[in-house]
């Protein structure tokens, strides 16, 4: 597509539309329209005013659609990288009444623990393989443990081993925060089972935790990083058969279950030999005010304090950020800090924003990197 | 067909079924079973079925050697043997550490000297002491390792303990009696490590050779390991070590197509120069390379790695020499 003038919605534009031709521009289009890097929405209902609400950073957070004369067809194009994703609801305003709806014309959604969401796959994008069921590929099993703690009482834990599981052998283990969400949202399991098949990744048993009260647990919270490295590893390493090197260790996170993963290493320096940090809400106020809530008010005394004395808390740390992300100048500020303290850090910025798909789709290149497999010894 | 009759057929890599047909029809062998060592998989994955099957469709009884679960048994008899292996295995990833750490910053300074915008008479001189310094590190590894493999089995008498004399003598038996070997793809550390424990290599010389990817790869002078396209990025290569040499004159990279960055001329440049005098035999599915004890050849041609990181097709070499023999006029490449 060389001009926005040849756009599908151009063209109709052009054409002086009528009813009939609104219907046949409907029958004719998948939507949103993609048309190189070009993307248009479109929704078709009777209202005053529609607006595009979404997660692209730096843009308004919700954007005026424009009607096509005479018609009932709102419309707004944007342009968006190759490969994005982004995820978003259409705001129908109708008088005074205004409601957040999903996109009647995109059958494609997805579910994060706030609700539903239509996705927008911009060009080039598609779901990794990786990331679905592949019934060629072992599963491994999930099973509960049920860990005490002083500070939780008795949480229950989502426990992963490998398809082939070997009680005599000895497995790396992976902590994963936010435990439920990962395995609801991000396809932790089947990627698990993926990557161990492929040999990108070691067999590993990983450990889904899930929080009660997250951003109390999640805020820097000394009694959270107790439990992490002292009880529950202590636990598990009772229970599985695990390796005891810190090497052998990993802890996941995504935004505030990033934080607590940083804290919980800084708290207890080496304790956790690799880290997995996604989108990781490290909100800092040294460098000005910050408008998040005061909730976090933790969070940023434990990031300015980070940034002040960067400390090797671990041996390797991933870290990944959509460049939708509000969270996108923390993440960036954050890992110069992070390689100046002499920990192996490795990087990546993808087109996608604050949502579980986008760290799904992380995982790959994260852990492998993390906890390489035996893939580069296996010759077929 | 090849001109003479191959000792060992080396096959391209089975992705899917395996298919073992044409190398057994190459080798022309006398009646007999056919041994099998399938250790370089795990004991979740049918590939010990398959090979019996495609050896049965052949004609031929399998006798699996069953390598892994004769290695546990040694281990479950012999306790402090075990616990010297672990040892030795811990010493290895460490020099595989020290090793990986070294050649790092060779290759690294290697890519940066010839990146540098100099006159080549200034720069050459460097880049033949930073190339150096590649081999250096490559020979410090292979001498290393064999080091730490020498002092294991000095240390415990590996030769004469008995629970490995007991495998050891069964092994040789099976493998008198068979027609042939077949050694499979898989863990390359995991196969060389079993066969290196269990001092296997005498017992394997005298036996036609059936053996594609990793199998192969432990049968040739060096085993190196490479994957320009890991999930987490390209790894440099690396030399696991001296492999069994019954397969002499070069060096194996199987999958090429998928595992190395083909338009690297540097890299596959360096990679060719690092195997030298071997030869670096690239191999896909389908493929497949006879050694008649004299010449490596090919019915659609030998893939090679120039010195220069070419991919050259030859109709066949021989094992010592720089020069390929060049195919006959009008002949497919």
């Amino acid at each position: 597509m060389s001009a926005a003038s040849e756009l599908a919605i151009q063209e109709l534009l052009l054409s002086g539309p009528t009813g009939e031709a609104v219907d046949a521009f409907i029958e004719a289009h998948d939507f949103p329209i993609r048309e190189g890097p070009h993307t248009t929405f479109v929704f078709r209902g009777e209202a005053t005013s529609v607006l595009l609400g979404h997660w692209l950073f730096g843009t308004a957070a919700a954007r005026e659609m424009e009607r096509v004369p005479d018609s009932d067809l709102w419309f707004l194009t944007l342009d968006l990288p190759a490969e994005s994703r982004v995820e978003y609801r259409f705001q129908r305003v109708r008088g005074a009444d205004a409601e957040w709806i999903l996109d009647p014309l995109n059958e494609r959604t997805v579910r994060d623990p706030f609700g539903v969401w239509s996705v927008c796959h911009g060009e080039g994008y598609q779901r990794p393989e990786w990331t679905e069921e592949d019934p060629q590929v072992g599963r491994g099993e999930l099973s509960v443990t049920h860990v005490r703690s002083r500070a939780f009482g008795t949480r229950a834990v989502s426990v992963y081993t490998p398809f082939g599981f070997r009680n005599r052998r000895r497995y790396p283990l992976l902590v994963v925060l936010d435990g439920e969400d990962y395995l609801r949202h991000a396809a932790c399991r089947t990627v698990l089972d993926n990557l161990i098949h492929r040999r990108e990744i070691p067999p590993l048993i990983a450990a889904f935790v899930t929080p009660e009260k997250r951003i109390r647990e999640y805020a820097d919270n000394p009694a959270h990083a107790e439990f992490l490295t002292s009880e529950l590893v202590s636990h598990l390493q009772a229970e599985f058969p695990i390796r005891l090197r810190p090497d052998d260790r990993g802890l996941v996170g995504a935004g505030l279950g990033a934080v607590a993963a940083l804290t919980a290493a800084w708290r207890y320096p080496g304790f956790f030999g690799k880290l997995l940090l996604s989108s990781g809400s490290f909100t800092f106020t040294d460098a000005g005010p910050s408008t998040r809530t005061a909730l976090l008010d933790p969070v940023v005394d434990f990031v300015n304090a980070y940034r002040a004395d960067p400390r090797r808390v671990s041996r390797r740390v991933f870290v990944s950020c959509g460049i939708y992300e509000p969270l996108i100048y923390e993440n960036r500020s954050l890992v110069p800090l992070l390689r100046e303290s002499g920990m192996e850090v490795r990087y990546i910025e993808a087109p996608d924003g604050h949502n579980w798909e986008n760290w799904r789709d992380r995982l790959r290149v994260g852990l492998s990197w993390l906890f390489p497999g035996p893939l580069w010894l296996y010759y077929r | 067909m090849p001109a003479t009759v191959p000792r060992a057929v080396v096959l391209g890599p089975q992705p899917g079924r395996i298919s073992l047909g044409p190398g057994l029809e190459a080798l022309e062998l006398p009646p007999g079973p056919v041994a099998a060592i399938t250790v370089g998989w795990r004991e979740t994955e049918p590939v010990l079925k398959e090979v019996e099957q495609e050896l049965g469709q052949c004609g031929r009884e399998a006798v699996p050697l069953h390598i892994g679960e004769r290695v546990g048994r040694v281990f479950e008899r012999d306790a402090p043997l075990a616990e010297a292996h672990r040892a030795l295995q811990e010493g290895l990833l460490a020099e595989e550490q020290l090793y990986g750490a070294r050649l790092r910053r060779a290759v690294e300074t290697a890519r940066e000297v010839v990146r540098l915008s100099v006159a080549e008479r200034y720069r050459d001189p460097y880049a033949e002491q930073a190339w150096q310094a590649i081999l250096v590190a490559d020979r410090f590894h292979v001498e290393r390792h064999a080091e730490l493999w020498q002092e294991f089995r000095e240390a415990v008498g590996l030769a004469e303990r008995p629970a490995i004399r007991e495998q050891r003598e069964e092994l040789q038996g099976l493998l008198a009696g068979a027609a042939a070997v077949v050694l499979t793809g898989g863990h390359v550390a995991v196969i060389r490590n079993r066969l290196l424990l269990l001092g296997l290599a005498d017992a394997l010389a005298p036996l036609p050779v059936l053996a594609w990817s990793a199998g192969a790869m432990v049968l040739t002078p060096r085993v190196v390991l490479f994957h320009d396209r890991l999930p987490g990025g390209a790894a440099r290569p690396e030399i696991l070590g001296d492999g069994l040499s019954l397969l002499p004159g070069i060096a194996l990279f199987p999958d090429a197509r998928i595992r190395l960055d083909l338009g690297d001329r540097q890299g596959l440049a360096e990679l060719s120069g690092r195997v030298d005098p071997d030869r670096a035999v690239l191999l896909d599915p389908g493929d497949l390379v006879y050694w008649d004890g004299r010449v490596w050849s090919a019915p659609d041609g030998v893939r090679l790695l120039s010195g220069k990181g070419e991919v050259e097709t030859v109709p066949s070499f021989v094992p010592g020499t720089s020069g390929a023999e060049p195919f006959p006029e009008g002949a497919a490449t």
